[in-house]
């Protein structure tokens, strides 16, 4: 009897099958035998029980001697406290140091504040394809802005750089009230200074809150800082909308068919950039009447929270052309989010366009409006877009890929001006425990002026950040 | 198909096997789509998964990654209350599974140790024990499968 092709197959899927079926019946003769130990430990456990009840009856009814060193041995915390020459004077006791009221902070003695503090020391490699000016921060951090434009200047190929200026530290607090919880909080990096060997601190962040009321320096109520990427890189994905600016902020929580929203109101301090065609370059003027107008609508549902925002604002300047304060209303939307997908990977991106939003976008690189020769201003509209995805290949690792692209619509006159921008981050990083993190990541970024001339930049980032 | 005939015949044969070899395949009963306590077990490892994952953000403020623990915790909290009322369902449902006592007693003990489980998550996520929440969840793993292996088909 010869077997055909069905044969060959079959046979090896009937062995698989018994294999299976056996491995699950030694599965079940195992599981049962566990139970019988179980029931035989129970068992054990209980005559024990008994035992121990039967001593210490016998132990109580002898009375006498035995029933004092029994006391010693066993004695309660009320025998200790009856005997107050054992313990110190209710006046020299101090009190216990607690577990605050959240994670990773201490209770004040004697208060109802918790306190923590935390950071981390980061270290970044950056091996760049091209070397921005000296002193500058384009060499710490990705800085479109400063990608050198047309060729490259002899001796500034490919350039090598170490620092540890994203280093970290962080001061909260919490209080309790009958008003509404009191938080504080501070941020501080050392970016104050562009020297690449200088470490100067920067404020990042000093804000409290009271109840739903915040005020303080913190992001800008315009960015929704989860959708912000995962990136080593500390100038983050281009095109995102980061800043960091003072402000007063109201959050007020609502419900729609149960899902949690909020609303969010910002009063932020004004800046305007403009471009100046009598000098080719961007101008920066802190005087303004007004501040700028912020409004979000946040949506928090289990699978991510996405948000709206909008923004209104004046951009004022001083032309020297004319030598009279200009100033023109423009606006901006912005809609960004965090999207779970499956088991801990999520997907992030923001999308926001707007005729006053060149100073919300990364850092310098373009401006609010445009002055021609003659002192006439003009908003310039912007579009931005980010599309971020993290994926945890297991609890240890995970990679993230960003794609940042931005875009001005300029006015002829301003050629020189920055006017297209995009960025790519891909990143590999790895969790031996939860406080190290070391990875590497490849950065890519372009940018283009008005006259069409443009330039690109290659990086390799390597860094170590060790949290405490 | 004269050659699948010797196939067809040794695969009686060990079917006929399996089925005599014991009782305890009896046990095994299909459970039909993804059980709700399954599910729920599931959606308790993602949330823990996603908060871990807050540490390793570095442009959230650490007040901010606080607003978002503790809605990961209320999340958390939310799921191991149904996990447990869905646990007392499971127990609930004893009498149409034509167990005999033993059987009866070992999936009653199991579905009860689950459902303590469950509380006791309840209450670390409540108590914001989150270090101790892992070490519950795998715990309940253990249990799932120990329950698995004696009462579902593969």
């Amino acid at each position: 009897m010869t077997l055909g092709n069905p044969a060959r197959i079959s046979i090896p899927v009937l062995l698989l099958f018994c294999v299976n079926v056996r491995a699950e019946q030694d599965m079940q003769a195992l599981v049962k035998e566990l139970v019988t130990q179980v029931k035989e430990l129970k068992e054990q456990v209980a005559h024990s029980n008994a035992r121990i009840a039967e001593l210490e009856q016998t132990i109580k009814s002898d009375g006498g001697e035995n029933s004092s060193s029994a006391s010693i041995n066993v004695r309660k915390p009320q025998t200790l406290s009856a005997d107050s020459s054992m313990l110190p004077n209710d006046g020299d006791a101090k009190p216990v140091v607690t577990a605050g009221d959240i994670k990773g902070t201490i209770k004040v003695p004697g208060t109802d504040t918790s306190i923590g503090i935390g950071g981390f020391v980061k270290l970044d490699t950056l091996f760049s394809s091209s070397g921005m000016a000296q002193d500058t921060y384009g060499n710490q951090r990705l800085e479109v802005a400063e990608i050198p434009i047309g060729g490259l200047t002899p001796g500034n190929d490919d350039q090598i750089s170490l620092h540890a200026k994203e280093s970290r530290f962080w001061f909260k607090s919490y209080t309790p009230s009958q008003w509404g919880d009191i938080n504080t909080y501070l941020e501080l990096d050392f970016y104050g200074d562009p020297k690449l060997g200088t470490y100067i601190p920067r404020l990042r962040h000093a804000y409290g809150t009271f109840g739903r009321l915040l005020a303080g320096q913190t992001w800008t109520t315009f960015l929704n800082s989860q959708a912000l990427a995962d990136t080593l890189d500390n100038g983050n994905v281009g095109a995102i909308l980061s800043l960091r600016k003072p402000q007063i902020r109201w959050t007020q929580p609502f419900t729609i068919e149960s899902t949690p929203m909020e609303w969010q109101f910002a009063l932020e301090a004004p800046l305007s950039r403009v471009w100046d065609a009598a000098n080719d370059r961007v101008s920066t003027t802190r005087s303004s009447h007004y501040p700028d107008l912020v409004a979000r609508l946040n949506l928090l549902p289990t699978w991510g929270n996405l948000s709206l925002s909008m923004l209104g604002r004046q951009a004022q300047y001083t032309p020297a052309a004319v030598n009279r304060g200009k100033s023109v209303w423009g606006g901006a939307v912005n809609l960004s989010g965090k999207v779970n997908t499956f088991d801990a990977d999520n997907l992030r991106f923001m999308l926001a366009y707007g005729n006053a939003m060149g100073r919300y976008g990364p850092s310098s690189f373009f401006a609010d409006a445009a002055v021609d020769d003659n002192g006439n201003m003009e908003l310039i509209p912007i579009y931005a877009g980010m599309l971020a995805y993290q994926h945890w290949w297991d609890k240890a690792w995970r990679s993230t890929f960003a794609y940042g692209i931005s875009h001005a619509d300029l006015p002829a006159y301003a050629a020189a001006a920055n006017r297209h921008m995009q960025t790519v981050h891909a990143n590999l990083l790895w969790n031996p425990i939860s406080q190290a993190t070391i990875g590497v990541e490849y950065i890519y970024g372009m940018r283009e002026l008005g006259d069409g001339q443009n330039g690109e930049l290659h990086r390799v980032q390597f860094s170590t950040r060790f949290n405490f | 198909m004269r050659n699948l005939l010797p196939v067809i015949a040794i695969c009686c044969t060990f079917c006929a096997c399996s089925s005599q070899l014991g009782g305890e395949s009896d046990l095994a009963f299909a459970s039909g789509g993804p059980a709700l306590h399954a599910i729920q077990d599931r959606e308790l490892r993602d949330l823990m998964d996603r908060m871990n994952g807050l540490m390793m953000e570095r442009f959230m403020t650490e007040h901010e990654i606080d607003i978002e623990r503790s809605r990961f915790t209320q999340q958390i909290i939310d799921a191991a209350k149904t996990l447990s009322s869905t646990v007392k369902h499971l127990v609930s449902k004893l009498p149409s599974l034509e167990l005999n006592a033993n059987q009866q007693s070992a999936f009653r003990n199991l579905a009860n140790k689950l459902g303590q489980q469950a509380d006791t998550l309840q209450k670390q996520a409540e108590n914001q024990h989150f270090n101790a929440i892992s070490s519950t969840l795998h715990e309940m793993r253990s249990t799932c499968m120990a329950c698995h292996t004696l009462f579902r088909k593969i």
